[in-house]
């Protein structure tokens, strides 16, 4: 999953991305907001993290753009305004949650995963694919009950087949949402990573989840059994 | 309590009673002295007739008269009387009304009447006519002696004539009458009006009132309706507009200054405890754990200046400050505070010319000229960009020695200044610069307030800020 960070705060900035990336995701980071605006117009991110006192454009100006030029992506601002006025004129004009500074990680982290799981139509934070387990909020894998060690960006690839599950995914789709702007990603990189995620889920025998549709990337078929794991 | 309606009341009641009293009072003497000598005005008319008919010849006194011609004097429930009386006490003639035998008979000059109140011989009130006179003499029984009629004065003789006072008492009690009626009847109205007319006289101080009494501090921008307020009470009005105005602006720049200090204390808490909780749930390797350490030892050095702004804000703000008055040599000044900033005028080639004379000196407080001057020059070399420069001179401006600040501007607008003293402000909406926590001006302006220092800035023609601080010559 990939975020965009529009803060400009930079040891905020460092704190947040640090913790995000240890997290799974991938994060963007743009210290204005016309920088900002600029990324989220023409990148796909799961979650925009938003500050709403930004230099060259304010956060409450690049959410009222965002929205009138219909991007959809689920937008969090996380801002020293505490008034109510503040909030209910942020939520009016398009945000999806509202989180004031000074904050617990855990929290934004939690508000982060629901909007992610708003944005992929998951309730539950728990999904069953076949016998594969997969706990979002622990960030757990596990398979016919077995624990499965993944590292952070096999964990986001397999989140974001599960969460788009039943359509295949390219492999360019798949590059913008497990890497951030930081990484050269190598032509290969993203059949590499599946390649070694197939390996780790299938390595007691079990029988492959993620297809492969030759000339359009992968997919996993939708056998989902997790009540309200589906909307 | 007191009332303005109560004391109005009080004052106006007794007061209309008391003109009302008086002018019935006025009206009432007047018209019985109008009716009294308009009486006495016939008393005295018919006291002269009945004198007129007396004649005198030598043999005797003669009263001509015939009862017909005065029916008055006739015995009856209005009857008046008449009497008349030589000098010796003899009466000459009485009226067939009069029964009683003496009159009362006062000693009066001669020709002279005299009217006054008594009692009639029937008990009745009435007026009394006295007039002292000579009998005149009858030419027409005059004998051939004529000589000898004249050589012999006339004997003295007066004539009394009483006449009921009904006359006049009977309309003076009826003006009376209707005077006390009349005045009771307008003082009833007179309270009505006065009452009535109190209470739609102070309509609009209550409905003032009422007005001011609705404010409270969640409804500061009500302002108090001064249409169709009375003359009187429009300066009132106005003031208290004025008042509220100030009052609105006093709290709106208090919640401002709440909002804007609870957010900048906000961000690095922030900052602080991302920083912590990531750092403890992911430890760095130890390399970047100097870093991590580093960073939060700017966070709490970020804090510690902006609480110390705060606090050296509120001791101005409350004038505790403890003021010296002592010799400074400006230049000197200058270049102490200059110096921390060399670093940065160099990396940003700011050009910096101090054209101060060595030689000045002001009288002030040094600790608080230094805080005024390195304010203001952290602000110009801060904001003065690449290649810019920095101008410090100083004028004589009458009372004062102006100390002036030029420096370059590409980013402050002149709609910009009146807000550059606000707590917090700062012209791009972010406030994420460590270095700065937007008190600095707010500080200048007070610490020189306190200080008796004025400081003004503008842009000049060129668009440079010019800070321009006048320290008073003492």
């Amino acid at each position: 999953m990939r975020i965009l960070l529009i803060e400009d705060s930079k040891r905020l900035q460092e704190s947040i991305a640090r913790g995000l990336r240890h997290s799974g995701y991938a994060v963007d980071i743009s210290g204005d907001g016309k920088q900002g605006l600029i990324y989220a117009q023409t990148s796909d991110y799961d979650v925009v993290v938003l500050d709403l006192m930004l230099p060259v454009i304010d956060g409450l100006s690049v959410l009222r753009q965002l929205r009138a030029k219909n991007v959809s992506t689920h937008i969090l601002i996380l801002t020293a305004k505490d008034t109510l006025e503040d909030r209910v004129r942020g939520l009016q004009l398009g945000a999806d949650d509202y989180l004031i500074k000074p904050f617990a990680f855990d929290e934004l982290l939690a508000r982060i995963q629901a909007l992610v799981r708003r944005q992929h139509s998951i309730k539950s934070p728990t999904i069953e694919i076949g016998d594969v387990r997969i706990d979002t909020a622990a960030r757990r894998i596990s398979r016919a009950g077995a624990p499965i060690d993944l590292t952070l960006r096999e964990y986001a690839l397999l989140e974001y087949l599960i969460a788009r599950r039943g359509k295949p995914v390219s492999r360019l789709e798949l590059e913008e949402h497990i890497y951030d702007e930081r990484k050269h990603v190598m032509s290969n990189a993203v059949d590499s990573a599946v390649c070694t995620l197939r390996g780790k889920l299938e390595a007691a025998g079990c029988p492959p989840i993620i297809q492969t549709r030759r000339g359009i990337g992968y997919v996993i078929d939708d056998l989902t059994r997790a009540a309200g794991s589906k909307s | 309590m007191k009332s303005i309606r109560r004391r109005l009341i009080i004052t106006l009641l007794p007061a209309f009673a008391v003109v009302t009293v008086a002018g019935g009072s006025i009206l009432y003497i007047a018209v019985r002295t109008l009716l009294i000598q308009q009486f006495d005005a016939a008393l005295r008319t018919k006291v002269r007739s009945l004198a007129s008919l007396t004649t005198w010849t030598p043999q005797g006194i003669d009263f001509d008269f015939a009862d017909e011609y005065m029916p008055e004097f006739q015995p009856g429930p209005n009857a008046e009387y008449f009497e008349i009386r030589l000098a010796d006490g003899t009466v000459l003639e009485r009226s067939h009304s009069l029964k009683l035998a003496d009159s009362i008979q006062p000693e009066i000059n001669l020709h002279k009447s005299v009217i006054w109140n008594g009692g009639l011989p029937d008990g009745r009130p009435g007026r009394l006519a006295i007039f002292s006179f000579q009998p005149q003499a009858d030419r027409e029984s005059e004998t051939e002696s004529v000589t000898e009629t004249i050589a012999i004065d006339p004997p003295r003789a007066t004539v009394i004539v009483a006449r009921s006072r009904a006359e006049i008492d009977r309309p003076l009690n009826a003006l009376l009458a209707g005077l006390l009626g009349a005045g009771a009847a307008m003082a009833a109205a007179l309270a009505m009006v006065v009452l009535r007319a109190v209470g739609a006289g102070l309509q609009p101080l209550r409905r003032l009132g009422s007005e001011v009494e609705a404010i409270d501090v969640s409804s500061l921008s009500a302002r108090l309706d001064s249409t169709d307020v009375p003359s009187e009470l429009e300066p009132m009005c106005t003031k208290l507009n004025e008042l509220l105005e100030r009052l609105q602006n006093a709290f709106a720049r208090e919640r401002r200054f709440s909002a804007a200090a609870a957010h900048e204390l906000r961000t690095p808490v922030a900052e602080l405890r991302t920083l912590a909780e990531v750092s403890l749930k992911w430890p760095a390797e130890p390399t970047a754990q100097q870093r991590t350490i580093k960073q939060a030892l700017d966070i709490a050095l970020q804090m510690e200046r902006m609480i110390e702004s705060l606090l050296r804000l509120a001791r101005a703000q409350q004038s505790e400050l403890i003021l010296r008055n002592e010799a400074v040599a400006i230049r000197p000044l200058l270049e102490i505070v200059m110096h921390a900033h060399e670093p940065t005028i160099s990396r940003k080639s700011i050009v910096l010319q101090n054209d101060i004379p060595a030689s000045l000196v002001v009288q002030g407080d040094r600790a608080i000229l230094t805080s005024i001057f390195a304010n203001l020059l952290d602000n110009a070399v801060e904001y003065t960009p690449e290649c810019g420069y920095i101008h410090i001179e100083a004028v004589r401006h009458g009372q004062a020695t102006n100390i002036v600040i030029t420096n370059t501007n590409h980013s402050l607008e002149q709609e910009d200044l009146e807000y550059l003293s606000e707590p917090y402000w700062r012209k791009d909406a972010s406030h994420s610069d460590p270095g700065h926590c937007g008190l600095g001006l707010t500080l200048v302006q007070q610490l020189a307030t306190a200080a008796g220092i004025t400081v003004q800035l503008s842009l000049n023609d060129s668009g440079d800020v010019v800070a321009r601080i006048a320290i008073p010559n003492v």
